[in-house]
């Protein structure tokens, strides 16, 4: 079940009408859970224990932590959740990718060796609920953040359903204080929550599920289109990504808030980032902090010499890019933002972009930026290594023997990201929303949904990031 | 109290803006039906015959040679084979829906609705915008009483129900209505002059024989009854459907409904409806017995390989489904003599 589903629909309303009719906190929260775990079910149920798994153990090892006088024991415990939580990632979503790695690399070597018949399913959401509960006993290690009071508030953290499946990852910090509170029905911003769903489900239903097709058509067969078409299909690709994850973490948000829970953003209008660094800070920013908090800085950050943090950059985008998916082709999606992350502190540190006008450095910067993110976005989509390069011979050196060509595709394709970007503007039309009268937003509403729907592609496609 | 007027008017104006939006907008259907539906719309008034059904229409009845025999019989036909495949009596019914609303001179409209069991095996198919585009409140509400009254398992009543009225919510949503300008702007599937030949046949007439679809890209040759096997399975089939009979009970009302419509749709167009039955592997009882009961006032029957065994030859098939060209030139004949036939006892009616 996906948010732009009309089952969905049905799913939420019941939901959000037996959660504001219940009185009582528990009561609530029991609910919720209860419909989280349910959700999840809907995707594959047998999978709901290895959130149990997560939920208990860092339960356990949170409040240890907590409670361990000596630094030793209290290493042991985080050890522990992240041992069991890495554990576990390592097992559904990398066991093969090892695997395959250490066969090819043995057959490098000379060995002949068969490769053992292993299906192992990927749990939807992963990624993220991992993440998301290392983060709780982390934060309890670092000293940022004391134990949830009840198990029910660390099970609804864990599993709350809007974000549970593809984020944003949530941090402990900021959902469990928000658990603990009796919110009223007055305190939610309802109207600035539907259109923060509606701008979602534009995003992803209507721009991002209309141009996958051609994107599919374009990433199969790259040598069949003209260099042109190749730049149209890479950018292309960039709108459906962007529009497809931030649609849909536009949605969670808008969900969460309707239920009392506000959730940060998770998109900041990544495509006008002046710089790469600045890219990061605007696109899946709760994975992003994610890294920046519990990888780069722990790993030394920027606290040691010019080399030590230039490494300590890599080995987080790497990583990152691992995260994104068991393949080569991720590592070298991440590894490029890390040479980017590089050369822009390298740019930096010989304050180089000082002897540039404003404008240049600005809109020079967003574009140099944006062709670089879509450069990465190449490895990170094409089938193989081979599609890869074929796509960048069009991209880098202009080259193509393909006569197809896009019409006038990218044109709407880019008109929609512009429309989405307009109505998102720093929340500006949510904001507007509020200042109309009941009556008058109800109507509107009624309007603004089936012209949204009528443009929606109709058929179910997954979102992108429920892959990773 | 606020809330449920609020819920009242966003109610409302969905509604309202969505049967608006539904007015301006294009139909879902497939684009073959699309493409037969724009070319009535446009030399609609040159027909007084279509022939309606699934892909068996579409391949089975040739427009071109039934006009010819009707007139050496004695009676002026012009018709378009409206057919496409998977097509059945919802979409049909659909399809006159549309076609009403242009200028035409029907006078006769043949129809082969296919089975209704069908509808026993809905899945998540039923968000396609062909069947999304059939799923207005009516029908939903003929096709749920149908699957409420099938003998089957509660559960799967349930999971058809729960498809069926998916399908009707993106319908009453419009859901995906601009399709067809989406994909103009994007550059997919454009109807033009190249694959209109492709789609409606070299004649312009809608018929479009397998064994010349540029589609499928076959040579005109039995090969799917050339392995022993599967011709026996093929045999095995025939002999089956001999000893199928059609039991005496009464047809059931909520299958009758289906026919009916589509008998009012078209009398109420100024046409004569006529159900066929083409030569199949299993027997329409729903039709037959609704004709039997007179809920359906002509029928024209050709399922009996005792009564016409040549349309059951492997040589005049493409496959258990469907005739080749030569059953197909069998099959219009044997249509065109049956329904200059009936044109004589309609005349000899008081």
């Amino acid at each position: 079940m996906i948010f732009t589903e009309l089952r969905f629909v049905f799913f939420f309303l019941v939901v959000f009408c037996v959660h504001w009719a219940l009185r009582g906190l528990r009561a609530r929260k029991l609910w919720l859970l209860v419909c989280s775990y349910a959700f999840y079910a809907g995707w594959d149920w047998r999978f709901l224990s290895l959130i149990w798994i997560s939920t208990a153990v860092d339960w356990l090892a949170g409040g240890k932590i907590h409670a361990a006088s000596d630094q030793s024991a209290r290493r042991r415990w985080v050890a522990l959740s992240l041992i069991a939580n890495l554990g576990m990632l390592a097992t559904f979503k990398y066991l093969n990718f090892f695997v395959d790695s250490g066969i090819d690399f043995l057959a490098l070597l000379g060995f002949d060796t068969s490769r053992p018949a292993l299906e192992i399913v990927l749990p939807v959401g992963i990624s993220f609920y991992t993440f998301q509960t290392m983060s709780y006993s982390l934060d309890i290690y670092f000293g940022r953040l004391k134990p949830a009071r009840s198990f029910l508030d660390l099970a609804l953290f864990v599993g709350f359903f809007p974000q549970l499946v593809a984020g944003p990852i949530v941090r402990a910090a900021h959902l469990l204080p928000l658990l603990r509170e009796n919110r009223a029905f007055a305190d939610v911003r309802v109207r600035s929550c539907l259109i923060l769903f509606l701008v979602g489900f534009v995003k992803k239903a209507c721009i991002s599920d209309n141009v996958v097709s051609i994107v599919d058509a374009f990433f199969a067969n790259p040598t069949g289109y003209d260099v042109l078409a190749s730049w149209a299909g890479v950018l292309m690709w960039a709108v459906q990504i962007y529009c497809d994850f931030s649609g849909y973490s536009d949605m969670a948000i808008a969900c969460a808030g309707l239920l009392g829970y506000r959730l940060l953003i998770n998109f900041d209008f990544p495509y006008l980032a002046c710089s790469i660094r600045d890219f990061w800070r605007r696109w899946h920013i709760s994975l992003s902090s994610w890294l920046k908090d519990y990888l780069y800085i722990p790993l030394g950050g920027n606290r040691g010499g010019k080399l030590f943090t230039y490494r300590n950059l890599m080995l987080t985008m790497l990583l990152g890019g691992l995260w994104h998916g068991a393949g080569w082709n991720f590592v070298i999606w991440g590894g490029l933002h890390g040479i980017a992350l590089v050369v822009h502190r390298e740019v930096e540190r010989a304050n180089l972009l000082a002897l540039l006008p404003r404008v240049v450095r600005t809109v020079g910067g967003a574009a140099l930026t944006f062709w670089w993110v879509c450069l990465a976005w190449v490895f990170f989509r094409a089938q193989t290594f081979e599609a890869a390069m074929q796509v960048l011979r069009s991209w880098l050196l202009f080259e193509s023997d393909g006569p197809r060509t896009f019409g006038m595709a990218p044109i709407y394709t880019f008109a929609g990201l512009a429309l989405v970007h307009m109505l998102g503007r720093r929340h500006a039309v949510g904001r507007g929303m509020e200042r109309l009268p009941g009556w008058a937003f109800a109507l509107l509403y009624g309007i603004l949904v089936p012209l949204a729907l009528s443009f929606a592609n109709g058929s179910v496609k997954p979102f992108i990031y429920f892959q990773f | 109290m606020r809330a449920a007027i609020y819920i009242v008017l966003f109610a409302g104006a969905s509604l309202l803006t969505s049967r608006a939006i539904a007015r301006v907008l294009p139909g879902r259907g497939t684009t073959l039906i699309e493409t037969k539906i724009a070319w009535f719309e446009k030399h609609g008034a040159q027909y007084d015959t279509i022939f309606l059904g699934s892909s068996r229409c579409y391949r089975g009845f040739e427009p071109e040679l039934f006009d010819r025999l009707t007139a050496e019989l004695g009676v002026e036909t012009r018709s378009l084979n409206l057919g496409t495949p998977g097509s059945r009596a919802f979409e049909t019914y659909r399809v006159l829906d549309r076609i009403e609303e242009f200028g035409h001179d029907l006078k006769w409209v043949f129809v082969d609705p296919e089975r209704l069991d069908w509808l026993r095996q809905m899945d998540e198919d039923m968000l396609r915008s062909s069947y999304i585009e059939w799923h207005d409140p009516l029908t939903t509400w003929l096709v749920s009483r149908y699957v409420v009254d099938q003998d089957m398992p509660l559960l799967d009543k349930l999971s058809r129900l729960r498809a069926n009225a998916h399908s009707c919510g993106y319908h009453l949503g419009n859901i995906p209505g601009t399709k067809t300008y989406v994909d103009r702007a994007l550059g997919r599937d454009i109807i033009d002059q190249t694959n209109q030949i492709d789609r409606l046949g070299e004649r312009l007439d809608g018929w479009l024989p397998l064994s010349r679809d540029t589609a499928l890209q076959r040579e005109e040759k039995n090969e799917n009854f050339n392995l022993p096997e599967r011709r026996q399975a093929y045999l095995s089939k025939v002999a089956k459907l001999r000893v199928d009979e059609t039991d005496e009970g009464p047809v059931r009302d909520s299958s009758a409904v289906f026919f009916e419509r589509i008998a009012r749709k078209i009398e109420d167009m100024g046409a004569v409806p006529i159900f066929v039955i083409q030569p199949g592997m299993k027997r329409q009882h729903d039709l037959i017995k609704a004709h039997r009961e007179g809920r359906v006032r002509y029928l024209l029957r050709y399922d009996d390989p005792d009564d016409v065994p040549e349309l059951f030859e492997p040589q005049n098939r493409w496959d258990q489904h469907h005739l080749r060209i030569s059953g197909a030139k069998l099959f219009t004949t044997m249509l065109a003599e049956d329904f200059a036939r009936l044109c004589e006892a309609l005349e000899r009616q008081p």
